[in-house]
């Protein structure tokens, strides 16, 4: 029998051929990851978002026209112009700076307090996990007993207890999430640990270490990542919030969190200090979930 | 008359069927015109290697070929005389009267073995309802006939009447084939597909399983279409036999055809790559090299690169399904020449 | 000597419902550059007893010399200094390979863990092992997901060879592979036991893989061995029922040399908290009261070499091979 083209064919064989010659052959399961998520429209909006508000806290000296506690006292509560684009607040300082100054303050304190979270968290995970026995057994039962007081509670008593500076609000907000992360890191570490793979390693002798963090984690990145990502807008918010309640970054640090507190005496008569800073906190959680759920398609192409 | 019948119109025909996957990643030709009749009393061993298209050629006769990323290019299956592919352009409102007919059918007219019977089983349902409920759902009887009838079929396929509140993960892989067996035949099928029914069972329960299937041959007479690697379970159980190879039919002929004189050089690759039982051999002579890229087939004979015999001639042309006895088909140049 | 010789090794699993007797007290000599096929079906503990001598579980009580050294004793110290002597190859090589790591870096892990050498060296080494097992150099840098079956099992192979073992348990290496492919990882296993003089294990459940590869064969039921004998004379003369059953119910893939069936009823029993008496009794068509109330029979020689665990074993001499 001929060989049979179809139209379908033909359209799906040329860009296979196209991508043969573009060199992009390769591939390893992250790059086809990489490339599912790139084709994902709203992953790639949650990615821009991100990408747009850490380059706003990285080159914030540029992108901001003032200083954040510039007071420019002839424009107080003065609405949005073209001259102050978000405003200016009741020193007449300019909204849209602090906004950008905020950037600075907010996200980098997510990220370390994540980063604190999943270095504890997830190397006790990928222990108990390992391990498993007596030892998973203690260590699970106590971070249950641990996971069960509101997180967001935990880290008012810790800054409440030990001083309010940057430092300690990372590790009062990460001492909420490591219960969670360390359970994440487990169950990911759980459905590859019986893996054949990693008997075969055993039996050419390699050590736990090397097991654990050469072929464990590697191949239990997909829940990781999703759990890091979603994370990172849960802290975000959390952050906000200590500071709207006055626990966290104090005024005058502009916090988006804090700009909400000290803008919320003005939301009759100027509405527009509270929805600036409140739209700053939206896109940056809706950043990072578009982003995490772009993730798990594209890590998990069986969801599709 | 009713004899007649029996003899003349095959309970399926498929005739040129072409099936490919269409993926992100290209097109996966998986079945390249195949054709095959399967008569009453009819078992019809389907012997391939794993990709060659087996299972996708059950599950077009069964009508469940997942709508994308499958697709049926071509070609025309008959059930009981029936076409159940439409035509490329057909309506929405022919394809949902097509699929209502094929649920009526699946069950009652044609049904499935899967490999695995751990999952083919509901787990938090007693085996007996899940036979019961079959029969309630094909032949409008009442609850009390459908579990009388579903005990008939456990004691049929060998299981105590006793066991029909058991769940299924108290019985043992053997049993739960039986069971997946007992539900597949529960409204006397007239094509029972078993898609390598034992693979996942050990050889005292495989040889259990397939005494009671020739037994339900006999005694019933339900024509079956076997898919298998092994031509052990064909040499068994089958008295048609079919060799696919990259999505095609390469021979196809009775039992005695296939394994008293092989024609095809994949055939016969085939069987000197089995260890023998009964001869002493220092080292086996496998076919070379490995099975082709369903991806990407050649526009010859696809056997060509793994081939023994190929001849400069091979490359020019594909080779058709030729007769080279009284229904004994080989799909083979220098086959065809030898003859 | 011999290389290798188990005595009355036992693994027992404590699970909920009791102690799971997976390998239940197993003792065969090995000598170098034969072929031990062990047999069985699922759950006879075949994997087990290789997975306790290479020490991938800890064993339960019993020896394991190992080039006259009792290595079941050793601290997973001393272990890890014998380890590159006894190898594995898995079964299935789907799953044994690291998805995340590339052939080289798959081929070339053993070395870097015994730091075998320099990293020219170890990649020189890589070139020639992926050589020895027939893997074109092209895939040096593939993916495993990118290779099918039978390529994937010679990486697997590659890994097993890289320390040079004198000994390899082959976990059923060939039984997740095509036919055609099977046959070609037989050849290669076959060549390379004759070029560096291998010592193989050889555990499947294939009647036909095991009787062409094996020099001797061990049948294990429910974690005991009930017959052992070289591997010819065990499909000529069975004196076990069980083997006689399960020899005869492989399906032959010929028309004419068709045999009897011998059916036997029912499953596996429960490999926990076994009593002490014949394990297969109770699916066996030969077995007696005797064989229901005493304890369970141990291994006797019946004929030079050929042993055997069965209390009717010398009527089953006559009773099995009557037709011979």
């Amino acid at each position: 029998m001929a060989k049979l083209v179809t139209p379908e064919m033909e359209k799906i064989n040329k860009r296979r051929m196209k991508r043969k010659n573009g060199k992009v052959a390769r591939s390893t399961p992250m790059m086809d990851a990489w490339r599912r998520l790139i084709r994902n429209r709203t992953a790639v909006l949650g990615m821009a978002i991100i990408i747009v508000l850490l380059l706003m806290a990285v080159f914030a000296p540029l992108i901001a026209p003032y200083m954040y506690d510039e007071m420019d006292v002839m424009n107080m509560l003065k609405g949005p112009s073209s001259v102050h684009w978000f405003g200016t607040d009741n020193l007449g300082r300019d909204m849209f700076s602090r906004c950008v100054y905020g950037a600075r303050i907010t996200l980098p304190i997510a990220i370390f307090t994540v980063a604190v979270a999943v270095l504890t968290g997830g190397t006790l995970g990928v222990l108990c996990a390992y391990f498993g026995g007596q030892f998973d057994m203690i260590v699970m039962r106590i971070l249950d007993v641990w996971g069960s007081i509101p997180g967001l509670m935990l880290s008012i008593a810790i800054v409440a207890a030990l001083g309010n500076n940057m430092y300690v609000l990372v590790i009062g907000l990460s001492v909420g999430a490591v219960p969670n992360m360390a359970r994440t890191f487990r169950g990911a570490i759980f459905t590859v640990v019986d893996s054949d793979y990693v008997e075969a390693s055993r039996s050419i002798g390699a050590g736990n270490f090397s097991i654990m963090f050469k072929h464990l984690l590697p191949n239990a990145v997909g829940p990781v990542i999703l759990a890091i990502v979603g994370l990172l807008g849960v802290e975000v918010l959390c952050v906000s919030t200590l500071s709207f309640l006055g626990v966290g970054v104090q005024p005058p640090t502009p916090e988006w969190g804090s700009l909400l507190s000290t803008s919320k005496e003005f939301l009759n008569s100027a509405s527009y200090l509270c929805t600036f800073p409140g739209i700053f906190i939206v896109l940056s959680v809706l950043g990072f979930n578009l982003l995490g759920d772009g993730l798990r398609d594209a890590l998990d192409p069986r969801l599709k | 008359m009713e004899k007649d019948r029996e003899k003349n119109i095959p309970v399926v025909e498929v005739n040129d069927l072409v099936v490919h996957y269409e993926t992100y990643d290209g097109v996966v030709e998986a079945v390249n015109g195949v054709s095959f009749q399967i008569k009453k009393r009819d078992v019809l061993g389907l012997v391939g290697e794993t990709g060659a298209g087996k299972t996708t050629i059950a599950l077009a006769l069964m009508g469940l070929l997942p709508v994308p990323p499958s697709h049926i290019v071509q070609g025309s299956i008959k059930l009981d005389g029936e076409e159940i592919i439409l035509p490329q352009n057909a309506s929405k409102a022919q394809k949902a009267e097509l699929e209502k007919k094929m649920r009526e059918y699946r069950g009652k007219k044609i049904s499935m073995i899967f490999q695995d019977p751990m999952t083919a089983l509901n787990p938090v349902i007693p085996i007996g309802d899940q036979i019961s409920e079959v029969i309630g759902l094909h032949e409008h009887c009442s609850k009390e006939e459908a579990e009388k009838k579903a005990v008939d079929m456990l004691e049929m396929v060998g299981i105590r009447p006793e066991r029909y509140k058991d769940y299924p993960h108290q019985m043992s892989g053997g049993m739960k084939q039986r069971v997946v067996i007992a539900i597949a035949l529960a409204c006397n099928p007239e094509l029972l597909i078993a898609d390598e029914p034992t693979t996942a069972l050990d050889v005292t329960i495989q040889a259990q399983v397939l005494d009671m299937m020739k037994d339900l041959r006999n005694r019933l007479g339900t024509a079956m279409m076997l898919i298998t690697h092994d031509f052990g379970i064909v040499a068994d159980i089958c008295n048609k036999c079919a060799v696919v190879y990259a999505g095609e039919i390469v021979e196809y002929g009775t039992v005695e055809d296939i394994f008293d004189r092989p024609k095809h050089p994949y055939t016969i690759g085939l069987f000197e790559s089995i260890p023998s039982l009964t001869k002493d051999v220092d080292r086996l002579k496998p076919v070379q090299g490995q099975t082709v890229d369903p991806n990407d087939l050649p526009e010859y004979c696809s056997f060509y690169d793994r081939c023994s015999k190929c001849m400069e001639k091979c490359k020019g042309c594909d080779p058709v399904l030729t007769e080279v006895a009284p229904g004994h088909f080989v799909k083979c140049i220098y086959a065809q020449k030898e003859e | 000597m011999a290389l290798l010789e188990v005595n009355h090794l036992k693994k027992y699993f404590q699970v909920s419902s009791g102690i799971l007797h997976a390998v239940d007290d197993v003792s065969f000599t090995l000598e170098e550059g034969r072929t031990l096929g062990v047999v069985g079906e699922s759950g006879c503990g075949k994997s087990t007893l290789g997975k306790t001598i290479i020490r991938l579980t800890d064993p339960t009580s019993g020896k394991v010399v190992f080039d006259g050294q009792d290595v079941a004793g050793y601290s997973v110290k001393e272990f890890h200094k014998v380890r590159p002597n006894m190898q594995m190859i898995f079964q299935d090589p789907f799953a044994s390979l690291d998805p995340r790591l590339t052939v080289t870096e798959l081929i070339a892990e053993p070395m870097k863990i015994y730091k075998t050498g320099t990293k020219e060296e170890i990649y020189k080494r890589v070139k020639d092992l992926m050589d020895i097992v027939q893997l074109a150099e092209r895939f040096a840098n593939s993916y495993p997901h990118e290779l099918d079956g039978g390529r994937r099992q010679r990486i697997g192979i590659a890994r097993a060879l890289a320390l040079k073992p004198k000994f390899v348990v082959c976990d059923e290496p060939v039984s997740a592979l095509d036919v055609s492919i099977q046959a070609q990882v037989l050849n290669l296993l076959q060549d390379l036991q004759e070029e560096l003089k291998l010592t193989y294990m050889f555990i499947t459940h294939d009647m036909s893989v095991v009787k062409h590869i094996s020099d001797d064969i061990i049948v294990m039921y429910l974690g005991q061995i009930v017959e052992k004998s070289s591997a010819k004379e065990l499909f000529q003369k069975q004196y076990h029922p069980y083997t006689n059953a399960l020899l005869s119910a492989i399906p032959v893939p010929s028309l004419h040399d068709r045999r009897e069936k011998i059916l036997i009823e029912g499953e596996l029993s429960s490999p926990i908290n076994p009593p002490d008496r014949c394990r297969f009794a109770g699916r066996c068509a030969y077995c007696t009261e005797l064989c229901r109330n005493s304890k369970a029979p141990e291994l006797k020689e019946m004929s030079p070499g050929h042993f055997v665990a069965c209390h009717r074993a010398k009527e089953m001499m006559v009773e099995l091979n009557k037709n011979e």
